[in-house]
């Protein structure tokens, strides 16, 4: 896939660190995502992919480094002041609030927006876009299957409009079918103008949709280029992609 | 005793009115524990300054009573904001460093009250008395100060993290309880006080209906009928703001999981903040009335067993559910109103049929035994309020409206 070559950083982290009480995890990361790229982070297990997608949105308070976005310095903000200026996160194991029906999940999505028209212009573009939420908006969003959760988690993240979407292992736990159809729905968002940080354990799938990969072991960046650079490379297809 | 005589008109009407109180006190706690899982002790202080609040307009400026209680009902916002701020805020931005101290702060704190308490049962003056003043003004200024060092970020808070120590929360809204009372009492004296009748509504007093037959007759007053109608009103209104607003939905998202929430770019703190704040006016509501419905009972500790026993009625209900908060209050004012009673008539029944079966000993006993209880058991009504709660915690601990395991707001 083309490179994005000259265009200007969306996301750029320069040294960042971080992690949980003593424990740090984060031990300096530089990472950058130009507009309109998709981006992906691979790494095993506990490599620190999930930490760096929370430090970015906020919710760890970074120790070291910096974050910027568009230009924005964002380290110190609050999460829900970087959602304002355009970054949302889809996390990890979907975490939908089960409670509420699938339509109140999309409609917190677009929790900060206050253009009516807008919002329901979305939340057709969802329904588009994952039919089977349009079946299922008035269910509890805790009664879904799992990929219909997945598919709520995403299109909530769409309702509140991102010019930069980070995924955190969006496939996890779905039927090979729904991971291709998850993943042909990056790719279109992508071509829609949405700029993607896309963390993921199936390597292969996120490499062959990325433009640029990240490979991350134990807190650090070992690794990094274009996507298929990264899926020629031996080291990669040895520990990720399984050869 | 009949049953007839138990459940008679009075004591429909009395159980009616306490329930609608409760429910709005319950209310407030219910809604603060379904979204930060805090009991906030503090809140039967925040119902006894509503109710100084609007005295106080009420008598200085002879303000009618509505706009007395709508003054009372903001100044208990501006409270109840000022609690979390000051005393759970620095706990949910968890910190080690905030947390000692505030523990060791509020735990002063809640010494020095007592200390103030028992130097002013001795009719102590002068310099001791001075001192503990003081500390009692130095410390929640120290507390302020470490709240808003905490939130620029001085002291190393993990930005974002909403769990805390639940024991410390515990203690600092113990704490938090304490010292409001002490400086009610600094404020206000302990003395009962009460609203005069002059500033009261005159159809406050008068009587709307009559229902029931003769002696059974009672008489229902104006001020029943307001409290009940704000009850309901306030309550169906509070539950529209939860299910339907945008707001009531960011409730709802952070009572869920806060981190989401804050991904979905809710200001977790706002909305925690905007539930103490809408929790304590009502509380400034429930203050108001119950002082209105009692008479003679406003004192720096009239927020105590109100606040305890619609405590017992939000844990009744399904601590997190408002719904369950009615439910709970109505039931407890219901248990308080004729658990008395009813004991009396199982104890009567029993000692009918231990006669039936020809054990007169055990009749006589029995008898004797109802008779010593029954001019003083209208002073445990607290007790079977009590007992009650700890039955359902027994049998089904996530109450009647609440869901096993669950939390709601
Ligand atoms: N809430 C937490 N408190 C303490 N340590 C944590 C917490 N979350 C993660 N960790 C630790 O941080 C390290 C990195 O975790 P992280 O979740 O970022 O890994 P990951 O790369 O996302 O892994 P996975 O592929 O399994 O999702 C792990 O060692 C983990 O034990
Ligand atoms: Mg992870």
């Amino acid at each position: 896939m083309a490179e994005g070559g000259t265009r200007p950083a969306a996301l750029r982290l320069r040294g960042v660190r971080s992690g949980y009480g003593a424990l740090e995890v984060l031990k300096g990361i530089d990472l950058e995502v130009r507009e309109g790229e998709i981006v992906t982070l691979i790494g095993a297990n506990g490599a620190g992919k999930s930490t760096t997608l929370k430090t970015i949105s906020g919710l760890l308070a970074i120790r070291a480094g910096k974050i910027t976005l568009f230009g924005t310095p964002v380290g110190t903000l609050q999460p829900h002041e970087i959602v304002g200026l355009g970054l949302v996160q889809v996390p990890e194991g979907r975490r939908l609030f089960g409670d509420m029906t699938v339509l109140e999940n999309l409609e917190m999505g677009a929790y900060l927006r206050r253009d009516a028209d807008g919002i329901e212009r979305d939340l057709e573009h969802c329904f588009e876009l994952f039919p089977r939420l349009r079946e299922r908006a008035r269910q509890r969003a805790g009664s879904l299957s799992g990929g219909e959760q997945q598919m709520c988690a995403i299109a909530r993240a769409l309702m509140a409009r991102p010019r930069v979407l980070l995924l955190d292992e969006p496939s996890l736990g779905l039927a090979p079918l729904l991971v291709q159809q998850i993943f042909e729905i990056i790719g279109r968002l992508n071509r829609e103008g949405v700029t993607v940080l896309l963390v993921e354990q199936n390597a292969n799938a996120a490499l062959n949709l990325a433009h640029r990969g990240y490979v991350m072991e134990t807190g650090r960046i070992t690794l990094s280029g274009p996507a298929d650079a990264l899926l020629a490379d031996p080291k990669v297809r040895e520990a990720y992609l399984g050869h | 005793m009949t049953l007839a005589e138990i459940f008679s008109w009075p004591h429909v009407i009395d159980a009616l009115t306490l329930g609608a109180l409760y429910a709005l006190i319950a209310v407030g706690y219910t809604m603060v524990y379904g979204i930060i899982q805090l009991i906030n002790f503090a809140h039967g202080e925040v119902f006894m300054v509503g109710t100084y609040v609007a005295l106080l307009a009420v008598l200085h400026t002879g303000m009618p009573l509505v706009a007395a209680i709508a003054l009372a009902m903001l100044a208990c916002m501006a409270l109840g904001l000022l609690i979390d701020f000051t005393a759970y805020l620095p706990l949910r931005r968890r910190s080690p460093g905030v947390d000692a101290v505030s523990i060791a702060g509020l735990t002063a704190f809640a010494l020095l009250a007592v200390a103030y308490f028992e130097l002013g049962r001795r009719e102590v003056t002068g310099l001791p008395v001075l001192l503990v003043t003081a500390a009692l003004a130095l410390i929640p200024l120290g507390l302020l100060v470490l709240a808003l060092l905490s939130m620029a970020g001085r002291l190393g808070r993990p930005k974002g993290q909403v769990a805390s120590d639940r024991l410390s929360a515990l203690i600092t809204a113990i704490g938090m309880s304490l010292s409001l009372q002490t400086i009610a009492q600094l404020l206000w004296t302990a003395d009962y006080r009460a609203f005069p009748a002059s500033a009261l509504p005159a159809f406050f007093g008068r009587t709307i209906w009559t229902v029931g037959e003769p002696p059974h007759q009672a008489a229902i007053l104006g001020k029943e009928i307001v409290i009940w109608v704000a009850a309901a009103v306030l309550m169906v209104g509070l539950g529209a703001l939860v299910s339907f607003t945008r707001t009531g939905r960011a409730m709802r998202a952070c009572a869920q999981d806060k981190e989401t929430a804050a991904l979905m770019g809710v200001n977790v703190n706002s909305v925690i903040g905007f539930t103490f704040a809408v929790g304590s006016a009502m509380a400034a509501i429930a203050g108001v009335l119950y002082a209105v419905k009692v008479g003679g009972n406003i004192s720096p500790r009239m927020g105590y067993y109100p606040g305890v026993i619609a405590f017992a009625a939000a844990v009744l209900g399904g601590i997190g559910s408002i719904r369950g908060a009615v439910a709970g209050g109505l039931v407890i004012g219901i248990t308080q109103s004729v658990g008395g009673g009813v004991t009396l008539w199982g104890l009567e029944r029993l000692a009918h049929g231990l006669g039936a079966i020809g054990w007169e000993g055990g009749r006589a006993g029995l008898e004797r035994l109802v008779a010593a209880l029954a001019p003083r058991i209208s002073a445990y009504d607290f007790a079977f309020a009590f007992g009650l709660m700890i039955l359902v915690i027994l049998v089904r601990p996530w109450g009647l409206f609440g869901k096993p395991g669950g939390k709601r707001a």
